[in-house]
């Protein structure tokens, strides 16, 4: 996300904006550098991109006028400099230089630079590499000017921003154990180049029907249900069964990082973590828990499933099963500057993991493999918007089963994504009430965000594939007030693809469509108590929040096609038995696709504070109650979820 | 000021462009499709996965594949070797059916099979298909000990072996009728095994099944069609008995054949079976090896 220098600094600058005149020296007045901004923002506030344009033609043509002292230049040149990064072109970066070059040993127009690296450009992240240069050269100019007894009352504004934008550059990094380093407060330009550790940490644990990863529930639920159903597995289901798929199993997850960053490597990331589902897999899909038809105090024959249950239960164990995960990774990040073409990130690693409780029949065996993912993202300016391309490519090498012929024995996951996002940072005309009076006013905004996407997820059993896939189209609105919205459609399908040994053809498997597809409607309301753009200093000495959101999401869940087993057809004789009984109670088989719609709506607290006390490290928290229902099945549920981060990877938010 | 690097860009977007492209390979490179031709072992084809009796509540039956094999494995024994152990439970048997595919109790038609032996004889029904082709036997190496793992098989009396009675093992090849009810209820299965009995230059390949219909004014009607016969060879019955001469001389491993001679299978959803019962070692847990199982 563009951060774009807030608007709301515009008054505090306008009292810093002082010029003084230093004892005559060759290189001009002693300027203020928060006079850039404030000429940035007299030529942008108000203005179209048009005129903004215009405002830049006239500050370019020419650029000096006449012998000029290099201060005076410097100034002038950062001012274009800023023009150019708000109207997104690419020699923006040339005009930040040419303010340094001309006046050395002022820091303000480093950091100026620096925030051009960690506040327009990037893709999915600041260009950390880049921008600490330039702020750790403000640092040590700061430094400077204190020694030489010229360090004025605006360059401890340059300092605190500084501070804050280094804390901000790393706060996915945790906690960094170097103190005199790249932890806060960073002093002079020591922490450029050592290598230096972090660590971070993060800790979630929830009661949701949603995994840590928001995995589409409606498909998960309808997937199980529709294997439970195939004549392969279990065939005819129950309703207590159908009703208790839709669960909410409790989830802990724990994971620890250590990062060492180095300016010309990047970041190196070495991460241990855990996770664990508690009564939430389905360990027999011949058996699932839940089934109803019980022995009736021994009047009825009970049901296998129903049996089964008992005889879990009576050996301690939870109707479904537990799931323990525990995963070791060394992955790489780092942004790349490729302008005038892009910037590019380059993220990926390798994990290994430890897998129990997801085999079916063999819940208490261990898979152990490795995964491996690529997260390429690619980002450049159109004009005043940015245009950003996400890929995701993730395989996880699963273990092959030991049982079953060898053509069957093959595991594997193979995810592949893509999401392009549309940022529209030009203002919009938009109703405004003024005075009392509902007014058409152009207002600027944080963004405005578009996206446009899809995923393919594959698991392959043997000759079989799962195929799940989504496509989405959403959009986003960040206000420069306090309210924010995201809109999101979603559409996902899934099949179950399988090679007729007999014939060499792929279809479908009969007796387990698991052909299924739903739309989500998606999205959120976010009122911003605390902003953190309106932040740019750092405001407290121990602890300095920095941002606490109420949100309040929604999801409803449809289903628009898909059906059960609700019948056999035998293509020797051409009979077709019609078996529909079972489904009394929740409609038909033949629907049995709306099995799960469901409508969510809930509160959340997200907040983000810096420990600028100890280092400065981002902890990032998110506390949320959601109210599901399931209006097919009649069944409420109650998803309660929290999270606790210092540190993050942003992929994984 | 950061330079743009022509190879940095390249580096990126090689990096980037084959991984849309990464995925699994296709369904139909990942077996060979068609039917079995001539002699085939089983564990090839076939998975155990057809869990019955007490073996259909999880725990009951558990089945090792080439893991804690009896040692050492018949002499020029093919395919996988395996290890049952068995938990009697409530309904006092157990046994297993190797199914194609996995899991399949009739659901979907049976794997094609081609025998190595000319019947000489052709389908009635498709006489222009050429002659049909059938199999002498079904063979399979077999072991029974007693549970705890470890124990040798034979008649030890310890405290930590427990003494197995003889036992009657049953085994069989074919035989999987989805059509029969299953035990704990559910639907019946519209397959199963599909073969030709060829006996005394009789070739019976079909039968008629006279299934009910519905006319389009609603009312029900009948009609008879033609479906293929149920390839059902007899089941062969062995008694481990560790004593047995045989046994001894052949390393401990018991042998068992299923006559396949008076048969041309065609289409096969069970690959081999087997079962167990505790009626001589009442509620004891026992351990089955097989191994070596191939159709000839």
């Amino acid at each position: 996300m563009l951060k774009k220098l807030s608007l709301m600094a515009s008054g505090f600058c306008s009292t810093l904006a002082l010029t003084s005149y230093a004892a005559a020296e060759d290189r001009g007045p002693e300027i203020n550098p928060y006079e850039c901004l404030g000429r940035y923002e007299a030529a942008t506030g108000n203005r179209s991109m048009g005129q903004v344009r215009a405002e830049l033609e006239k500050r370019t043509h020419p650029l000096f006028e006449g012998p000029e002292p290099p201060t005076v230049k410097a100034m002038k040149a950062c001012v274009v400099a800023m023009l150019k990064s708000r109207l997104g072109d690419s020699d923006a970066e040339d005009y930040y230089q040419m303010a340094v070059e001309n006046d050395p040993e002022e820091p303000g127009y480093e950091f100026w630079y620096g925030r051009y690296f960690s506040g327009f450009r990037g893709a999915r992240g600041v260009i950390v590499e880049s921008a600490e240069k330039h702020f750790y050269a403000a640092l040590k100019k700061l430094d400077a000017k204190r020694a030489a007894h010229k360090f004025r009352d605006y360059h401890a504004v340059v300092e605190e921003w500084t501070h804050k934008q280094l804390m901000y550059s790393y706060q996915e990094d945790g906690i960094h154990l170097l103190p005199w380093f790249k932890g806060y407060p960073q002093h002079g330009d020591q922490g450029l180049n050592v290598p230096d550790v972090s660590i971070s940490g993060q800790f979630h644990v929830s009661k949701d029907t949603r995994d840590f990863f928001r995995n589409n529930e409606m498909r998960l639920f309808t997937n199980e249900m529709m294997f439970i159903n195939g004549s392969y597995r279990q065939f005819q289901i129950d309703k207590g069964q159908l009703y208790a798929i839709a669960r909410t199993p409790l989830r802990v997850r724990g994971e620890v990082r250590a990062r060492i960053r180095q300016n010309a490597i990047g970041a190196v990331d070495l991460s241990v973590a855990t996770e664990t589902m508690k009564n939430g897999q389905i360990n027999s899909y011949y058996l699932p828990p839940g089934d109803t038809r019980s022995d009736h105090g021994g009047m009825t024959p009970s049901s296998p499933a129903w049996r089964y249950e008992q005889q879990r239960r009576g050996e301690g164990l939870t109707p479904f099963g537990n799931v323990n995960l525990f995963e070791a990774g060394l992955g790489y990040e780092r942004v790349f500057p490729l302008f005038p073409i892009m910037d590019f990130k380059l993220k990926g690693g390798v994990k290994y993991f430890d897998r129990q409780g997801v085999i079916e029949f063999l819940e208490f065996d261990h898979e152990k493999f490795l995964g491996y993912e690529a997260r390429p993202s690619f980002s450049r300016f159109m004009g005043p918007d940015k245009l950003t391309l996400d890929l995701i490519w993730v395989y996880l090498d699963v273990t092959d089963v030991d049982f079953g012929v060898n053509s069957e024995k093959g595991r594997g996951k193979y995810i592949r994504a893509a999401n392009l996002e549309y940022a529209i940072y030009r203002p919009f005309v938009l109703p405004s009430v003024k005075n009392g009076t509902l007014t058409m006013a152009r207002t600027p905004t944080r963004g405005w965000y578009w996206n446009l996407g899809g995923a393919d997820d594959r698991d392959v059993y043997g000759t079989r594939t799962v195929v799940k896939q989504d496509a989405y189209l959403g959009t986003r609105y960040e206000g420069a007030e306090r309210w924010d919205f995201q809109l999101q459609g979603t559409y996902s399908t899934s099949d179950l693809r399988a090679l007729d040994l007999n014939t060499g053809k792929v279809g479908p498997v009969p007796g387990q469509p698991m052909k299924f597809s739903s739309v989500r409607a998606s999205g959120y309301l976010q009122y911003r108590l605390i902003n953190p753009d309106a932040i740019p200093g750092v405001n407290g000495k121990v602890i300095a929040p920095d941002m606490v959101h109420v949100v309040v999401p929604f999801s409803v869940d449809k289903g628009l096609s898909g059906s059960c087993e609700n019948h056999i057809r035998n293509e020797l004789t051409g009979e077709d038995t019609n078996l529909s009984a079972p489904w009394i109670g929740y409609g038909t088989a033949a629907d049995c696709y709306k099995m799960y719609e469901n409508v969510r709506v809930g509160a959340e607290l997200w907040t983000k504070f810096y420990g600028t006390g100890f280092l400065g490290p981002a902890f990032l928290s998110t506390i949320g109650y959601d109210y599901q229902y399931f209006w097919t099945l009649k069944k409420a549920v109650h998803n309660v979820h929290m999270s606790i981060r210092m540190g993050w990877d942003w992929h994984k938010l | 000021m950061e330079s743009l690097s022509p190879a940095r860009i390249a580096a990126a977007l090689l990096l980037a462009l084959p991984l849309l492209a990464c995925g699994p390979t296709a369904e139909e490179d990942r077996a060979k499709s068609g039917p079995i031709v001539g002699p085939f072992l089983v564990s090839n084809f076939f998975t155990p996965s057809g869990l019955m009796g007490d073996g259909a509540t999880p725990e009951r039956v558990t089945v090792d594949i080439n893991k804690n094999c009896k040692q050492p494995r018949p002499p020029g024994a093919q395919g996988d070797c395996y290890r049952f152990t068995y938990v009697p439970g409530s309904v006092h048997w157990a046994g297993a059916f190797w199914s194609f595919p996995a899991n399949n109790w009739g659901s979907t038609r049976g794997r094609q099979v081609i025998g190595p032996i000319d019947l000489m004889v052709t389908d009635p029904d498709k006489p222009n298909a050429g002659n049909l082709h059938g199999y002498s036997k079904a063979r399979v190496k077999f072991a029974m000990c007693a549970d705890p793992a470890g124990c040798p098989c034979g008649y030890n009396n310890s405290q930590i072996c427990p003494k197995l009675a003889k036992n009657d093992l049953h085994f069989w090849a074919g035989k999987l009728d989805g059509r029969m009810p299953p035990a704990d209820g559910g639907p019946p299965q519209p397959y199963y095994d599909e073969g030709c009995v060829v006996l005394a230059g009789t070739v019976l390949c079909s039968t008629d099944q006279t299934i009910e219909t519905t006319n389009p004014d609603g009312s029900k009607g009948t009609k008879t069609v033609k479906v293929p016969y149920f390839f059902n060879p007899g089941e062969t019955t062995k008694t481990a008995d560790p004593d047995d001469p045989a046994t001894i001389a052949n390393g401990g491993w018991g042998s068992a054949e299923v006559d396949l001679s008076m048969w041309a299978p065609q289409r096969v959803l069970g690959g081999f079976g087997f079962s167990t019962n505790d009626e001589m070692n009442k509620n004891l847990p026992q351990v089955i090896y097989l191994d070596d199982i191939a159709w000839e």
